[in-house]
Formats: C-alpha cells, structure tokens, sequence
C-alpha cells in the first residue's frame, strides 16, 4: 500500500479497525476534475457512500469500509486522504460560552464551595485537581478512584483547573474543593442504594452541592426513594442537587430517577450550536410536570482524563471527549458553585430561580430547553439582586414564551 | 380511618400520595416468589431498630439510611410480599439500576 498517500493518524486508526468497520475520510483529488477512477466500481456497487463533496477544495468527504482503502490509494487522481476526525467542544469553548469568566474576572472562582462528585470516583493523582481532593469514599467498593473515566471528566467540568493544559481546559469553578463519592463501577453502573448512601456522605460532610451526573432509565414521577431523598436533601438541608436529564431523548417523558426530583436542577444537554442535543431526555415526567429545568454544553466536551479511563476519546494523555447530559451537568454545579461563592445567603431555590432565569431562551419546546441555555453571567446578576419575595416577571419569561409556543403548537 | 402519622408517611414530599407498594412490583413478586430482589424499604423511623426482624425474614441487608429513613436489601421476593403485613414498613420498592449519563 502506498502509505504516503495516507495521513499518520489515519494509519493508526486502520490498524485497530476491523475490514468491515466503516471508516469516515476526506480524499484530496490531483484535479479539480478528476474523480475516484478505480473506486468508481465500489462506488456503483454502494460500498463507498459520499457523504460530502468539496467546492473550493477539491476533495470528498467519504464513508468507506477500511478493506476497501487500499482500492482508494491505488488510484491515480486520489492525492491524500485523512481521517474525518469529529469536532468538539473544549473546556475553553463551553466555559466561554456559559460566560462564567465574566464572572471568575469579578473575582469568583468556588473559592470556599465544596462540591460533591457523585460517579464513578476521581483519578486522585490527575494535576488538574491537585490540592482540591478534600475527601474520597466508595460505596462499591476500592477506594475511589476511578477505574471508568466518566468521573473524573465530569469532575473536571465542575471544577478542573485545566493546570496541564496551561488554564485552557479549565472547569467553571476552578478553585472550588471537591468531595468525591464513588457510587458507579468500572462500567459506569449502580444502584439507586449506593447513589442515596453517597448523598448522606455528602451531606455529612457539609458540601454545599452535589452532582448527579447519572439516573435511570425508566421515566418517572418523582415519588421513589432516590428522587425523595433528593428533594428533602434540597429543602430541608439546603443543599442545591444538580442531576442529569439523562440521553434518552428525542421522545417526550424519557427523564428518569432523580433527574424527576421536584427541587434538583434537572439539567438537558446543548449542542455547540445551541441547540437542544438530539439526546437529550425530554419532560415531562410521568405525574405531568415540566422537566428538564435548564440545559448546558453537552456534546463533544473536552476535560480530564482519568489515567485508568475506559471511556471518553483520548484527547491529549490527560484529558478526552465524551457527549452526554452527565457532561451537561457539572458545567450547571460549577455555575452554582460561583453563585453561591457570591452570595452565600442565597436558598436552592433562590439558585434555581437565578440560574433558569438567566437563562438564555433557545426558541425550543419547554419539555426539550426548560428555561433555555445556562449562562452564568445571567445567573449571577439575578442572584445579586435582593432576594423577590415571589418569582419575578423576568424570570418567568422565558417559561411564558415556551409555554406560548407549546399552546400554539397544539392549537 | 388512618393515623395522622400513616398519612404523614404516605406522603412524598407533600405532594404525592404513597402506596406502600406498585401494583407492577406487586405482580412481579408474586409471580417468582423464590426470586431474589434487592428492594429499598422504608421504614418508620430508625432502620436500625428493625434489622433483627429483616434478619429474621432472611435479608440481607446493605444500606442503612438516615435521612430518609430505610434500608436496602437483598432477599427472596415471598419475604418481600410479607413486608406488606409489617406495620413499620411504610413503603417497598426495587433498588433500580443507575447509569452514568
């Protein structure tokens, strides 16, 4: 095979890939003109799907099985080829786009607010955590770290100081301390058991909120144990619970336990387009009421790297890219964590209030947005206001226009 | 008639009224009364004082909890059906599986 053909990266990737295994790649053609001669066969026969043809370059997008790109370097007009690598979303793209800098520039980086990691554990030794481990317990057993990866990248939204990479990847609370209960095994399970062990933990350990990046698969109604517990946790402590709307999404009422806790921050996922990500669980729950509350930066999202991760697409050694509501999630604890380091007096409900109602509204079904898109900037200026005595009109807005638009949708 | 205190506990959050177990976990149970179920159960104050009786019904017992009181357990779906009789039970209900998300 003629190798100089084909990009490093993309040889790489052939070695580990199957024959049949489709690969995604973009062929650079010697002229404008000229196309695929000796492919054109496997072309008719639809083993080789064009995805996407180029004008100002002269190149092709293709979805090709890996046993037939060597018929593609054989032939005479293809030039290059390399791999149609996704794109994603850095820390320093969704951090941004929350506008939570605006807000560490006033000073306010979750200094002070200590958050609890509820997953698969937290790779102790990854530096972009170092000197914020204030606690580590297993409710599965070992003794937390994370054997999955899933953890440690959600721990890194929260709160990651981004130190290897120089502040680029940095999380939204960067200075916050994080308690950290593995409830999930090395494959990411659990039991809804574990998960209320690991809440009492937290809450003995007096953190100010908790993440849930993690639920179950039956919708619900919000009268299990779990979802219970998350909401006297949230009422009679005052501990603000941020839980994940979970992927099971486009279809309506897909939200399961705790993500249908009345008084949790029930978080959907966005795209980097700001929209709604396909994904994402829809309200409303089982009983009727409108879920998910608010929704953040979900796809593609890159953060820390667990040293023993299974899952998440390597990005650099330390840090990989995973897609999920749980990825959503951590970027609307840290957006708590910053508002309570800024008024310390504010309620859960007073956290909620601000954060959906600085939220920016994405013109997309309640069931599916919730409020609209987290922005912590937003968030804050609500949550430096005096305390309303009942929901301001402001922040009803955004509700009032979703609501508009479910009526005319049904009307 | 129910007691003020039974009708606290069948309360969820003041909102929605319990039962003390899904008709759905009901029939379940009933239908592999040999098959083993991990459950939480909710009890009526500390769990603690209840394990010797859990015990006696053969479970096995894992989590105790506090807040909310109850405990998770493990055993044989018939024990689980004679919970029902149990006045301290307030409620029955599977540990259901969690994911990452």
């Amino acid at each position: 095979m003629m190798t100089y053909k084909i990009s490093p990266d993309l040889q790489l990737r052939m070695r580990s890939a199957a024959t049949t295994q489709p690969l995604r790649i973009i062929v650079r053609h010697r002229q404008p003109t000229a196309f695929m001669s000796a492919a054109a066969h496997a072309l008719r026969a639809g083993e080789i799907a064009i995805r996407r043809q180029y004008r100002l370059v002269s190149a092709t997008a293709l979805e090709i099985p890996a046993a037939h790109l060597d018929t593609l370097v054989q032939d005479d007009t293809v030039e290059y080829i390399w791999p149609d690598l996704p794109v994603h979303t850095c820390l320093d793209v969704s951090v941004p786009r929350i506008r939570a800098p605006q807000v560490w520039n006033l000073g306010l980086r979750g200094e002070g607010i200590r958050i609890a990691i509820l997953d698969t554990g937290i790779d102790p030794q990854h530096p972009d955590f170092a000197g914020r481990i204030a606690a580590i317990t297993s409710f599965v057993g070992g003794d937390g770290s994370d054997d999955n990866g899933h953890g440690t990248h959600v721990a890194g939204i929260a709160a990651g100081s981004g130190a290897v990479s120089n502040g680029r990847f940095r999380g939204v609370a960067p200075e916050a301390s994080l308690y950290v209960a593995k409830v999930l095994d090395a494959n990411g399970d659990g039991l809804m058991s574990n998960v209320m062990a690991g809440i009492e933990w937290a809450v003995t350990q007096e953190v100010h909120v908790i993440n849930l990046s993690l639920g179950g698969d039956t919708p619900g109604d919000g009268s299990d144990a779990l979802s219970t517990l998350c909401d006297q946790v949230v009422r009679q402590l005052g501990i603000v619970i941020c839980v994940a709307a979970g992927n099971n999404g486009p279809a309506n009422s897909t939200i399961g336990a705790p993500g249908v806790a009345r008084r949790v921050i029930t978080v959907g996922a966005a795209d980097d387009t700001d929209h709604v990500a396909q994904f994402s669980s829809r309200g409303p729950t089982l009983d009727g009421r409108l879920k998910p509350d608010i929704v953040f930066p979900g796809t593609g999202i890159v953060s820390a790297r667990a040293a023993n991760a299974r899952v998440g697409r390597p990005i650099q050694p330390h840090y990989a890219e995973l897609s999920g509501t749980s990825m959503a999630t951590p970027h609307a604890t840290g957006a708590v964590a910053l508002l309570l380091q800024a008024n310390p007096n504010l309620k859960p409900e007073d956290v909620k209030r601000a954060l959906l109602g600085g939220a920016l509204d994405l013109n997309e079904m309640p069931t599916a947005q919730g409020s609209g898109r987290g922005d912590v900037l937003g968030a804050y200026q609500r949550a430096m206001r005096p305390i309303p005595t009942q929901l301001e009109e402001a922040d009803t807005e955004n509700w009032w226009g979703s609501l508009r638009r479910l009526l005319g949708n049904i009307g | 008639m129910i007691r003020f205190e039974e009708y606290l506990a069948q309360m969820c959050d003041g909102e929605v009224i319990m039962e003390k177990m899904a008709p759905a976990l009901h029939q379940k149970l009933g239908a592999s009364p040999d098959s083993i179920v991990a459950l939480i159960v909710r009890t009526d104050g500390d769990p603690a004082r209840y394990l010797p009786r859990l015990a006696e019904l053969g479970f096995a017992v894992g989590h105790q909890f506090r807040l909310l009181p109850g405990v998770s357990v493990r055993g044989r779906a018939r024990a689980a059906l004679s919970l029902l009789d149990e006045a301290w039970v307030l409620r029955i209900e599977e540990d259901h599986p969690v994911a990452a998300m």
